[in-house]
């Protein structure tokens, strides 16, 4: 299959003219009428000949399209508006919304020649980690269609895994990017907060959204993220920072770097397969040159609950412009799953209880921080589980809010803290489902990541191995 | 027979005129345009959309404190303020909490001094209109205002009657034009008025409280809302106080609650029923990062104020002598109150009296608004008859001063004794002055200036 | 009384909240929510374990402060008259319509 490559090899052929983009899209859409029927994780697919209009346009005009994703086709996880095209964040409320303007990521894409393919299916306003809570029909694992793919941004990460595209743009607020990655043998990557412009991306929670790059390997990642990173003046919380090759700085020397494992992490809750494939990465990561230590992050089990009462306090504020006035269907059309969020939400905030809840919760986000800054005297980056066990069968997972939650529980403290994290595939359990690692860092360390990652994806073969689907 | 005392607080917005809206780039003139022509996904509360402030807003906020004295707090953020309503698009609007842009402040009255609370910065809402659709009652909504800068500048409940509230106002209002920060215009919403009144009982007999900090508070609190015009505000409060008073001479307590003020009946109407439900859920904007600032920054941010009410008037009344009444006239609006000054200091320069073209410009208003500050003086000067001799200390001096320093050897020869040159010296300023003088004037004022040499 | 008990919520409160949040839930939703809601909070109430005292809030992580724009209209961004009204319901003359809540 042509998208088996990397987008480096891809676009190097589109470059020498050996490959058309139109081929490319045409070999996309034979692949998504054959495989979405089998795992559904479009909401809406981009009209054919719109997209080879634009296929056609970036061969004839090699010239000006200098990006690397130039000609390459994409899809967007469906909470990122797009002018003239139907934006839903999978829920009824939005599911004839036809946005007025694009996202900033969009633009960037745009700009670089990339061609958008489809608006992807993921849990409703990023509410839940399997990519069930949705109002357009689960997303389905294409290891196992009986499981989920993950979530929220389960509708990307399946079509990425079935090589309907070459990459991604998902959006990670608790491990959304991550998790389903993990879940479908694919690679993401969840930035700094900030990194990457959030304008246009419909909002959970503001202080922890991010909007991320998925894909097959993390060198196709860094290639995305460096179209889509920098300053936005539309976005009062997007970074300053400079934004670094990171395809250049994929081959850095990893030599001297440590490497950290919070064991607490590493204990009861964890699936001992998981467990096991992840620890036996020590030897891979040691050869290529990274130092190991132990250490323990105590502090990190009050993640969920810091996540959870910011999270669904500033979700109930986000959700509130849904009134059916302006745009999209009234309140009645949210999901239960979606209700008992903004309920929580709601209770956290109010008067006589935002000081034990809300309040309570932001300390302890400062008390996260201060232990992921103990952390990393020790150690560059950190080892973590993405998730304690492997894809559920559907119905598992959501049958109990208690379990949805604790299903969360290595991915919610990075972002309460801002932290960087990558996710890559690093093995199978004995029934062929896919595992996942997470590689943390520092604020604004993702050309570290994913060099790491790069590098690490270099020595092994998990991140190549394609569902029995295709 | 029950004494009751008003304790009345008022809450003005005061919508500022800058070019663009608070957090997106819509302009913000949106008086009399066709309904929902001025939105962007910002300020219509788009999916995805995200605020981004108006320094210009903020600045003009902090002169706004400045203004008053009040403190320019060095940290501050936005907050997010939620209800639902179907003119505030994001369902919660985004306003300053706990940390506004300034606390404190005064507001000088000729009554005495109103303290303020605090001076604040937020986003206006959409305009809804009522009316009937297919004889359905139903809400037309306009998102032009929606999002342009709105400060809320709140006074502690110091004010006692409508007359001081009516004062109150209109010195706020005069103060932000001169500013020149915003139009304060009622009519056409630029400038609102809320007021929250209450009544303090206060019983013969009992012991008076000799302390200030004991005074309690009434337990109960009435605000009031839709009044368009200071005249609406003196009405309202009084017939609040009535209708309060009749409650409370009943031996009951009045509703906390809101009321409209109607202006047919001249009366207030309770608005909303569920008036303890209000919580607002505040939280800290997490779109926005928070404000910090230095005090060597405010200083090099914040323009120096251009001239004051009460600065004006010292001057017409100190230096240039003018009648206070006629002083108030001329501050009536910052641009009077300017080409007045310019027309003072060229009158005196060119040794005219300013009182007297204070006098001209006050009685010939349609004169002085056409004219240029140097043309007044002009026509002041082609006015000036010759049946009235100057005598004014003010205006004469300065040709006395010129007089001295122009003829050194006549003063020389005063001191030596020859008394008689202050002839020389009167016939000198005679020849310098425009219009005639008092001798008698002239020569007193001569002769204090030479003692003193 | 302790936090653990408070993370009790019962029908009535599910009721206020909801109202607070504009939800229109049935008489069984409110039902089922109170339980499900009492769940989750006796969960993240162990919070309260945390010994904050001294312990600032974060209220957000871009580590930024004084993020301006300068007042400069932008009409770039600026919708038309029928792009702000075209996901609308109902409409009249340029107005969104709303049902009279009054």
């Amino acid at each position: 299959m042509l998208l088996d490559q990397s987008i480096h090899q891809i676009s190097t052929l589109l470059r020498q003219k050996n490959l058309s983009s139109v081929e490319l899209v045409t070999e996309a859409y034979q692949t998504i009428k054959e495989i979405n029927p089998q795992i559904n994780a479009f909401i809406t697919l981009v009209e054919q000949n719109l997209a080879l209009k634009q296929a056609r346009n970036v061969d004839q005009n090699r010239v000006k399209f200098t990006s690397p994703l130039a000609g390459i086709p994409y899809l967007l996880k469906d909470s990122y508006v797009t002018q003239s095209l139907r934006t839903t964040a999978a829920s009824a409320v939005l599911q004839n919304f036809i946005p007025p303007y694009s996202a900033t990521v969009y633009h960037r894409l745009e700009d670089s020649g990339a061609i958008l393919i489809g608006k992807m299916n993921m849990d409703a306003w990023g509410h839940g980690g399997s990519t069930e809570n949705t109002d357009f029909k689960p997303t389905k694992n294409p290891y196992e269609l009986s499981r989920v793919a993950g979530g929220s941004s389960g509708g990307p990460a399946a079509a990425l895994a079935c090589r309907l595209a070459a990459f991604a743009i998902g959006e990670d607020t608790g491990g959304s990017i991550r998790n389903p990655a993990a879940w479908t043998n694919t690679t993401g990557l969840k930035v700094t907060y900030g990194r990457v412009s959030r304008y246009g991306c419909i909002a959970y929670a503001s202080s922890f959204d991010t909007v991320g790059p998925m894909a097959k390997t993390a060198a196709d990642c860094a290639l995305v993220l460096k179209a889509i990173a920098g300053q936005d003046p539309y976005d009062a919380t997007s970074a300053v920072q400079p934004v670094p090759d990171y395809y250049q700085k994929l081959t850095q020397s990893l030599k001297g770097k440590t490497i950290g494992i919070p064991t607490d992490l590493y204990g009861d809750g964890l699936d001992e397969p998981i467990k096991t494939a992840i620890l036996k990465q020590k030897k891979v990561f040691q050869a290529l040159g990274l130092k190991l230590v132990e250490l323990k992050m105590p502090l990190l089990r009050y993640g969920l609950a810091v996540y959870y009462l910011i999270g669904l306090s500033e979700t109930s504020s986000n959700l509130a412009r849904y009134d059916g006035l302006r745009f999209g269907q009234d309140r009645h059309f949210f999901t239960t799953e979606t209700m008992r969020r903004i309920m929580i939400g709601t209770y956290a905030l109010s008067a006589g209880y935002y000081d034990a809840y809300y309040r309570q919760a932001q300390k302890g986000r400062t008390l996260l921080i201060r232990e992921y800054d103990q952390a990393f005297t020790h150690c560059d980056v950190l080892l973590m589980p993405v998730n304690p066990i492997s894809p559920p069968k559907f119905g598992e997972l959501i049958a109990d809010p208690l379990t949805n939650i604790m299903a969360d529980i290595y991915t919610v403290t990075q972002n309460p803290v801002g932290l960087p994290s990558l996710a890559v595939p690093c093995g199978f359990t004995p029934n062929q489902l896919p595992i996942g690692l997470q590689l943390v860092g520092q604020l604004f360390a993702e050309d570290l990541l994913l060099a790491i990652g790069h590098q690490y994806q270099q020595v092994t073969t998990w991140h190549l191995q394609k569902p029995q689907l295709l | 027979m029950k004494t009751y005392l008003p304790i009345i607080g008022l809450e003005i917005h005061v919508e500022l005129r800058t070019k663009s809206k608070m957090f997106c780039g819509c302009p913000a003139d949106h008086f009399g345009k066709e309904p929902n022509t001025q939105t962007c996904p910002v300020c219509l509360g788009l999916p995805g959309a995200l605020p981004v402030p108006n320094q210009q807003a903020i600045i003009w906020t902090l002169m706004i404190g400045q203004a008053f004295n009040a403190t320019l707090n060095l940290e501050s953020k936005f907050d997010r303020k939620h209800y639902f309503y179907p003119d505030l698009p994001k369902g919660y609007q985004i306003s300053q909490y706990d940390e506004p842009l300034c606390s404190g402040g005064v507001v000088t009255l000729p009554e005495g001094v109103i303290s303020l609370t605090r001076i604040h910065l937020e986003e206006d809402t959409g305009k809804l209109q009522h009316t009937t659709l297919n004889g359905q009652p139903v809400s037309l909504v306009d998102f032009n205002r929606s999002g342009v800068p709105l400060v809320e500048i709140v006074s502690e409940p110091q004010i006692h009657s409508a007359a001081t509230a009516k004062t109150y106002a209109q010195t706020i209002r005069q103060i932000i034009h001169f500013l020149g920060v915003s139009d304060c215009d009622m009519e056409k919403g630029s400038m609102r008025l809320e007021a929250n009144i209450s009544l303090m009982s206060i019983n013969p007999g009992s012991k008076p409280q000799t302390d200030p900090g004991f005074i309690r508070l009434p337990q109960y609190k009435v605000e009031v809302k839709n009044i368009n015009s200071f005249r609406f505000l003196e009405k309202a409060i009084n017939a609040e106080i009535q209708r309060q008073t009749a409650i409370l001479d009943r031996g009951q307590l009045p509703r906390q609650e809101t009321r409209g003020f109607t202006e047919v009946t001249g009366t207030t109407k309770s608005q909303r029923s569920k008036e303890a439900a209000k919580d607002y859920r505040y939280f800290p904007e997490p779109d926005i990062p928070p404000l910090k600032f230095t005090p060597s920054q405010f200083k090099t941010l914040i323009p120096q104020l251009p001239l004051m009410p009460q600065a004006y008037l010292d001057l017409f009344i100190k230096t240039y002598d003018l009648r206070p009444d006629y002083a108030q006239t001329l501050t009536a609006s910052p641009k009077l109150a300017a080409k007045s000054l310019a027309a003072f200091i060229l009158a005196q320069k060119q040794g005219l009296d300013p009182a007297a073209l204070a006098n001209l410009m006050i009685n010939q208003k349609a004169i002085t608004v056409k004219l240029s500050p140097s043309a007044l003086v002009n026509l002041l000067q082609s006015k000036i008859k010759t049946s009235q001799p100057q005598s004014k200390t003010t205006t004469l001096m300065p040709l006395v001063r010129e007089v001295l320093k122009q003829n050194p050897d006549l003063v020389t020869k005063y001191h030596q004794g020859k008394v008689s040159v202050i002839g020389a010296l009167i016939g000198a300023v005679k020849k310098l002055s425009p219009s005639p003088v008092d001798p008698q004037t002239v020569q007193q004022l001569l002769t204090q200036a030479l003692a003193q040499k | 009384m302790s936090l653990k008990k408070r993370a009790i919520i019962d029908e009535k409160t599910v009721a206020y909240v909801r109202q607070l949040a504009a939800l229109n839930l049935t008489p069984d939703q409110i039902k089922q929510f109170a339980p499900q809601l009492s769940t989750v909070l006796s969960y993240v109430a162990q919070i309260q374990e945390l010994d904050t005292k001294q312990v600032p809030e974060t209220h957000q992580v871009t580590y930024q402060t004084n993020v301006f724009r300068p007042d400069v209209i932008d009409t770039s961004r600026c919708l038309s008259q029928a792009q702000a009204l075209e996901n609308a319901p109902q409409t009249h003359h340029g107005y969104f319509v709303v049902k009279s809540i009054f």
